[in-house]
């Protein structure tokens, strides 16, 4: 019965998402689903909320913890803001917004059993779960061909990854017999087919993080997929697959740990990420090296043990979320992706501008801004854990990407070509100026987010 | 704080409120408040309360309720609720809050057990006085209040150098008798700030400057609370320090003195406050006997009840003329025959009249004064008498309510809230004149004294007669004249003036002269050709790097970017590819 | 006619004060001063006039116009 009651979200969730189809299929009128969406990720938000407890429980497949279940309410959180996102274009495409829903909801069913889950084949399930939902995603407008063929390559590309997982998996059980995070403790780092294992693990999950050399499929998505689309993609998918890894992490014994490959991946993420981002003249585009360059931030922070993992990485993924999700829902209010339509923007739109500047700064990590507070705080861990030429290099890397973020910010303030017609979205801003007050205020206060950790161990 | 609520703060509180009030509920309301002020002090049980822990530091208690205290903040809550009631006709919430406020302060001044909280609401006790002189709305008035707050700052900030290096030097943070550490430099400090709130020469001329700048009503709550809490706080820190002694009766004989010049008739009253503490500050130096702290608190209480009934009818005289010099009245006793029989209760009272309490009330100072066998004090408390009775009963009397009418004036109805007050306050005036042994049983210090003796009521009663017939005498002489007379003031309104225009004959000619060609010389010979030679050299030399790295990164990137060619099988490559060198290198080493 | 009962009145009270404190010794002062025949009267009277005298030649340097100050 415990059980049943430790998944109680994820239950709500799904039974509430089944019916929100149910009712968006039969009558296909968008604002009555908007609220029905609304309703079902604020009471699964609610229900994962009051289920809160401070004890760690264990059944067979499923693990619970205090961290695994802020992640929980935090993805619920995601979905809840990716619904206020995607409110215009469900307006366009009322046909297809039952069907937009039940995916979105299948998605973060998948994510949220991904983070609880404790036996690697429900990893596997739930991936591809979610993945599945995503490959539709990606290619939701069919009439855009460049939406197809985003859709179509993650696809592709996707299946290759979830082959190397089951490929880990397979090798796993042969040497253990099982499929339990348990055995990951028993392992000898001698034995060939666990680091292969182990290789092709970090390679999957690299793939979701799009971390270099596994990242070529996430500009071209980025771009392709709807904005709000964009938007879920570049946040709740890192928040499951991240949670996902450091469970994995946590379970694996210190010196089994792939030290090099960790290494590697991170600095080349850092170092592509940063430098392609610098030529791209398409803000999703740009947005999407960035993340790359992030994720290759976040994925150092592996390098670290038990607890230190938790205390950096989750404080920097919460800020990363409400980083992309404000400049998206900026994107989405003035309904530009190219760069050279933000010309003088700072003077028709001020408001727009500052929280565009805000949300820049802090992915920068100027302070006053929350980005500078969780880039420091990841760092300067990593670099006491003794790997300060890591560090020294992500902190050049730092400053490039001050040039190509910074760079948006000149433009604000150029005189612009043409006086450009700007639609207004209050919904969309409102979200874009709360998500700017958030990183304010943990940039003042960055004892709001990282003490809340520290009590939390 | 369980058994104790403080009052003060219940009043400052709730008067926070009153601007949300509704505007025809804000009258009712503020009583009803002051009600429940003055109910609360009354139902204070003697003790020792609170505590607080601020910046690491245990403050206990914060709250002492003794005797002395208490009949303080009894009076002080009391003559809040009469300003109340006087002034809860008009439709100015601004100052009804600041009369609430004052009084709240002023309860906190008197119920504060630790310097901090003393010094909070001593500071509190000035803005608020600055609001009810603002809120005349005049110009004068404005300059007033700044000339006020900028005094009183400057006592302020004395006494807050004093209290730091109090606590400093003893690390004691409690407000009690500072006399054991007479004449160290904080000692002087404190003492000069407490002065200064007690309008001792020659610290004193804010309160003449001031006081008739502020509305009728303000000035009825500026008189009581300002300087009678510093006689509070010097009763409490000073008890006997000898210097007060001299202070405080010149000071007597010194406002009378400018009472008698003055026209206007709330400057007049003020410079009667002047006199009437000179007695309190006496007898507080005189309070090596108990007699005379116990003189200082009687008469600072008998004081702030005939001060405010005269205060009051003042006001009524001005709310019902428009007019507020003798010289443009006169003859009003006919109009206004209630106003009338206040003000001489009040003038009587003021100049100490058997059967009124300003006789009780400064009786012990007086007596203090002889027992100690200090005639200087002793004669001059006297004169003062004599100058008080001329100036006040009869000069003001006779020249505003008596004489002919000066100036053609239109008479209003005074309202009856102003008449209550009025009245009220008129009663107990003669009530407490009437049964001293029952208000001096509320003194802080038991005493045996019987103020009703032959002696002192004949001598008091001829004081009065004579005079009287030095006033008949100088009848003409005293006409009131429409000219003002410079006091302390002077010193900072004038010198002020003087100061600036010196400066701006010399200061310019230093700058223009002397600072501004040396800065030119510097500009012009070493600043810019430095600058040039280093602009120069950064654009000829330094902005390479910035252009050489900025194109390296662009060049890098572009040259990356063939990588991502779109095809789905290149990227494919791409990652089956580093699968395969990753297995190469771990199998390799 | 006011002048006339201050006048008897103040009479009444120099009387009074010799009869019943020079001759009855109902009360007693705190300085030998006192001791003098109707000390208060004196003191009354010449400390109005003190004051009223000082009042007046102190008014020559310190009265000003009412607009001194502006």
């Amino acid at each position: 019965m415990t059980q049943y009651l430790l998944l109680l979200p994820e239950i709500t969730l799904f039974v509430l998402g089944v019916i929100t189809f149910c009712y968006g299929f039969i009558r296909r009128e968008s604002k009555h689903l908007w609220i029905f969406g609304l309703l079902t990720f604020a009471v699964s938000l609610a229900v994962a909320v009051v289920c809160f407890n401070h004890r760690e429980f264990s059944a067979e497949a499923v693990k619970i913890s205090e961290y695994k279940q802020l992640m929980r309410v935090f993805i619920f959180t995601i979905g809840l803001l990716v619904l206020v996102l995607s409110y215009e274009d469900l307006k366009k495409n009322v046909n297809k917004a039952a069907e937009y829903f039940f995916l979105l909801i299948i998605s973060l069913f998948g994510m949220n059993i991904m983070i609880v889950a404790n036996d690697l084949l429900i990893l596997y399930l739930s991936l591809e779960t979610f993945s599945l939902a995503l490959y539709t995603l990606a290619g939701f407008y069919q009439k855009e061909r460049v939406s197809v063929e985003a859709g179509l390559k993650y696809f592709i590309l996707g299946t290759l990854s979830s082959v190397l997982l089951l490929a880990c998996i397979a090798f796993l059980y042969g040497i253990t017999g099982s499929t339990s995070y348990e055995i990951l403790r028993s392992m000898k780092v001698e034995d060939f087919s666990f680091s292969l294992g182990v290789l092709f693990l970090v390679a999957s999950f690299a793939f979701k993080l799009s971390l270099v050399p596994f990242h070529a499929w996430a500009p071209d998505v980025y771009q392709g997929a709807p904005t709000s689309v964009t938007a879920f993609f570049s946040t709740a998918p890192k928040v499951a697959v991240f949670s996902a890894l450091i469970n994995i992490f946590l379970s694996f014994s210190l010196q089994t740990k792939p030290e090099g490959l960790i290494i590697i991946l991170s600095s080349l993420s850092m170092f592509l990420g940063n430098l392609l981002a610098l030529r791209q003249t398409n803000l999703k585009r740009m947005l999407a090296y960035s993340s790359i360059a992030h994720s290759g931030y976040m994925f150092m922070a592996f390098l670290l043990s038990d607890n230190l993992i938790v205390l950096s990485l989750i404080p920097y993924l919460i800020v990363y979320v409400f980083m992309n999700i404000g400049i998206f829902a900026v994107i989405i209010s003035i309904k530009e992706e190219t760069l050279n339509k933000y010309y003088g923007l700072g003077k028709y739109n001020p408001i727009v501008a500052l929280c565009l500047i805000i949300i820049l700064f802090s992915f920068t990590g100027i302070p006053p801004t929350a980005g500078f507070v969780v880039k420091l705080n990841l760092f300067k861990n990593v670099f006491s854990a003794g790997y300060s030429e890591l560090v020294f290099f992500a902190l050049l890397m730092s400053i490039l990407s001050a040039f190509y973020y910074l760079r948006v910010v000149f433009y604000l303030y150029k005189d612009a070509p043409i006086n450009f017609k700007y639609n207004k979205n209050n919904i969309t801003l409102a979200l874009a100026l709360l998500c700017c007050i958030f990183l304010l205020l943990v940039g003042v206060l960055p004892d709001l987010i990282l003490f809340f950790f520290f009590k939390l161990w | 704080m369980t058994d104790f609520i403080h009052p003060g703060l219940v009043l400052i509180f709730a008067s926070l409120i009153l601007p949300v009030i509704p505007k025809n509920l804000r009258g009712p309301y503020s009583v009803l408040i002051a009600t429940l002020g003055f109910s609360l002090t009354l139902m204070a049980e003697q003790g020792f309360y609170g505590s607080v822990n601020l910046f690491g530091v245990n403050i206990s208690p914060i709250v002492r309720v003794d005797s002395l205290s208490l009949l303080f903040a009894s009076i002080f809550s009391f003559i809040g609720l009469i300003g109340i009631i006087y002034c809860c006709h008009i439709d100015d919430w601004i100052q009804q809050m600041a009369g609430l406020l004052y009084t709240g302060a002023s309860l906190g001044v008197s119920f504060a057990a630790d310097l901090l909280s003393f010094y909070l609401f001593w500071e509190m006790l000035s803005f608020c006085a600055v609001l009810l002189i603002w809120s005349q709305r005049t110009k004068e008035a404005i300059d007033a209040g700044y000339r006020y707050i900028l005094v009183h700052i400057v006592g302020g900030l004395s006494l807050f150098v004093g209290i730091v290096i109090f606590i400093y030097k003893t690390g004691s943070i409690e407000f009690s008798s500072f006399m054991s550490y007479s004449n160290e430099a904080f000692w002087w400090f404190i003492l000069v700030g407490f002065a200064l709130c007690a309008a001792v020469p020659p610290f004193h001329a804010w309160l003449p400057d001031s006081y008739p700048s502020a509305t009728i009503y303000g000035s009825v709550f500026l008189n009581p609370f300002t300087t009678k809490a510093a006689v509070y706080a010097l009763i409490r820190g000073f008890p006997g320090a000898e210097i007060l002694i001299y202070f405080g009766s010149i000071m007597a004989v010194y406002g009378v003195i400018y009472a008698l010049l003055e026209n206007n008739l709330r400057r007049l009253l003020s410079y009667h406050i002047v006199s009437q503490v000179g007695y309190m500050v006496a007898g507080v130096g005189l309070g090596v006997i108990s007699l005379g702290l116990n003189g200082s608190a009687s008469h600072a209480f008998n004081h702030i009840l005939y001060k405010c009934l005269l205060f009051m009818s003042a006001g009524a005289v001005i709310y019902a003329t428009g007019k507020e010099k003798m010289t443009e009245l006169g003859s009003f006793a006919k109009y206004a025959p209630v106003t009338a029989i206040s003000f001489f209760i009040g003038a009587f009272s003021i100049a100490g009249f058997p059967l009124t309490n300003g006789f009780i009330g400064k009786a012990p100072v007086v007596s203090a004064a002889g027992e100690i066998k200090n005639f200087f004090a002793y004669l001059m408390l006297n004169v003062a008498t004599c100058g008080t009775i001329i100036s006040i009963v009869c000069k003001m009397g006779y020249y505003t309510f008596f004489s002919d009418k000066k100036t053609d004036y239109s008479v209003r109805q005074t309202p009856l809230n102003m008449k209550i007050a009025m009245v009220i306050t008129s009663g107990l005036c003669i009530l407490i004149g009437i049964f001293p042994k029952t208000f001096y049983q509320y003194l802080p210090y038991p005493m045996d004294y019987e103020p009703y003796t032959a002696q002192h009521i004949l001598d008091t009663l001829a004081i009065f007669g004579f005079t009287g017939v030095v006033f008949l005498i100088f009848l003409k002489k005293l006409k009131p004249k429409p000219y003002i007379n410079l006091d302390m003031d002077w010193f900072y309104r004038k010198g002020a003036i003087l100061t600036v225009n010196y400066f701006n004959k010399t200061v310019p000619s230093v700058e223009y002269g002397l600072v501004n060609r040396i800065w030119r010389w510097i500009i012009e010979l070493v600043v810019l050709p430095l600058s040039h030679k280093v602009s120069n050299y950064e654009r000829v030399k330094m902005s390479r790097i910035p252009n050489f790295f900025s194109n390296l990164a662009k060049n890098f990137s572009d040259s990356l970017a063939i990588f991502h060619t779109g095809r789905i099988q290149d990227y494919a490559m791409y990652m089956l590819s580093f699968l395969g060198l990753a297995l190469l290198i771990y199998l390799l080493f | 006619m006011y002048r006339r009962i201050l006048y008897i009145v103040c009479v009444t009270i120099v009387l009074l004060e010799i009869v019943l404190l020079k001759l009855m010794h109902l009360g007693h002062g705190y300085f030998k001063i006192e001791e003098i025949p109707a000390f208060g009267a004196i003191l009354g009277f010449l400390g109005s006039l003190f004051v009223v005298i000082v009042a007046k030649s102190l008014s020559k340097v310190i009265t000003k116009r009412e607009d001194y100050y502006d």
